[in-house]
């Protein structure tokens, strides 16, 4: 018995968690879409946190926290003091703190998501704070906006654009929109989701396995 | 003024937390990023745990800085600084020095610049009464004079009673931070590399504050790169900054 554990090749040092960063305007699906990436990470046996970023309430927090989906101690809310952007670009100390100290008391986490106060088409998140990061837009905000390039679209590393179930009610030329966001993104990776019923979020678990959880079985 | 007190007029002046409108501004910074003259960063993302170790850019934005710092700042700006300085009980004399860094300054850009971060500089002054401020200002407003800001920064610190040398550190620093600021917010670096490049920077700014500033008429402003690429600036596609 001790002699087969012993020829097993031994387990390397866990390498600690990978963040991820999700951000995007209010109200595009930015903890709809934690919600439904959080059963399907850990239906895969990944080691989960998320810390929230909200504006001025811990509603996202605790809606996370409330869900039933996750331990709820493995939900933190981090304050921005108004400064959503900040708080994950020139100043993400907070953030960087609150992700060790979950990382010290959960041992073996492999992912950390980052969900961003909701911010405007500039905010863009650090690399000193993410491994990784999700921009999150939604057909209802107008099919403009992958148009408009702004810095989020650009230069995320997958752009998701939500709430494609709502095209037909918000006038949206879906075809034009998936055309004209392939074109901003110029060949990096963009995937569309209806979050409120889980369509597409599979790809989007994949993208992240893909990119920062690699080393994972 | 003690030299304290001095020191601590200093510090207020130079936080990027002092309104003065300098976070639009890029000083071409934008456009050599766009296009690709501040080195590029790989368009795969690295694997995880790879924080902080993608391509990192801050030899560039360091040798920018300093470009900017040297033939800009040092050479001209602190020129007409240390001038207005001296002239700061007098009108005619600082609006000769404005007149020449409107005349001196060649890129419609850089001059456009100069004169609203000044302008937005004085206007925070007059709102909180400093001495000097308002009558400076009924000349812009009347078009007589431009209100370029080593203008504005030589009268304002003056006549609030900071020290000759403090108010070049002043302007020196927060010309360092402005420009590194702006890196970050294009994505350029991470807030600690940004924080090694103002660190980096320092023995240099110290070494250009030994020397004495040169006399207006001596002043000269050579960055052709930064230039350009901010006379380009307007026709580019995507613009977060003013310049
Ligand atoms: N129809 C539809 N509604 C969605 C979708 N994703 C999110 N929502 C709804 O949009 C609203 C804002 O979502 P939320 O996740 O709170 O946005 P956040 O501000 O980006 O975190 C909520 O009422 C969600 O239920 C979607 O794909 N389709
Ligand atoms: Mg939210």
């Amino acid at each position: 018995m001790s002699t087969a554990l012993n020829a097993l090749p031994l387990p390397q040092a866990h390498p600690g968690a990978a963040r991820v960063g999700i951000g995007g305007p209010v109200g595009s699906g930015k903890t709809r879409l934690l919600e439904q990436l959080i059963p399907r990470f850990i239906a895969r046996g990944i080691e989960l946190a998320i810390i929230t970023n909200d504006l001025a309430t811990r509603e996202d927090a605790e809606r996370v926290q409330r869900s039933g989906l996750i331990d709820p101690q493995r939900v933190i809310p981090v304050e921005t003091g108004a400064c959503p952007h900040t708080a994950i670009r020139e100043d993400p100390t907070l953030n960087l703190q609150m992700a060790d100290a979950l990382e010290a008391r959960f041992k073996n986490l492999d992912l950390i998501l980052i969900e961003s106060g909701g911010d405007n088409l500039a905010s863009t998140f650090s690399l000193d704070l993410v491994d990784y990061w999700i921009f999150v837009i939604d057909v209802a905000g107008g099919d403009d906006i992958p148009r408009k390039r702004g810095p989020g679209v650009l230069s995320c590393d997958l752009l998701v654009v939500n709430k494609y179930d709502l095209a037909p009610y918000v006038g949206v030329d879906l075809p034009r929109m998936r055309r004209e966001s392939a074109q901003a993104r110029d060949g990096r990776p963009v995937l569309f989701t209806n979050c409120a019923t889980g369509d597409g979020v599979d790809a989007v678990v994949d993208a992240i396995s893909r990119a920062v959880l690699f080393d994972q079985p | 003024m003690s030299p304290l007190g001095s020191s601590l007029l200093a510090l207020q002046q130079a936080d990027s937390f002092f309104p003065g409108g300098a976070v639009a501004w890029s000083w071409g910074l934008e456009t050599l990023v766009a296009d690709a003259h501040l080195g590029t960063s790989p368009i795969t993302t690295i694997g995880r745990r790879q924080r902080g170790l993608r391509h990192d850019r801050s030899e560039e934005v360091r040798a920018f800085v300093e470009g900017q710092l040297r033939h800009r700042w040092n050479s001209f700006d602190r020129a007409f600084l240390d001038a207005a300085w001296q002239a700061a009980d007098d009108l005619q004399s600082l609006m000769l020095l404005d007149a020449q860094v409107e005349a001196l300054t060649l890129a419609e850009e850089l001059r456009q610049g100069s004169r609203r971060v000044g302008q937005s500089l004085l206007g925070v002054h007059v709102a909180l009464g400093t001495p000097g401020a308002a009558p400076y200002q009924q000349n812009i407003l009347a078009g007589t004079t431009s209100g370029h800001l080593p203008v504005v920064q030589g009268l304002i610190w003056q006549k609030l009673g900071m020290h000759r040398d403090h108010c070049q550190l002043a302007a020196a620093h927060g010309l360092c931070t402005g420009l590194v600021s702006a890196a970050v917010r294009l994505g350029v670096m991470g807030h600690v590399d940004a924080q090694r490049v103002l660190t980096d920077i320092q023995p240099l700014l110290l070494e250009l504050l030994d020397e004495a500033p040169c006399a207006p008429d001596d002043a000269s402003g050579f960055t052709p790169m930064a230039e350009i690429a901010v006379m380009r600036h307007e026709t580019q596609n995507l613009r977060l900054f003013a310049n």
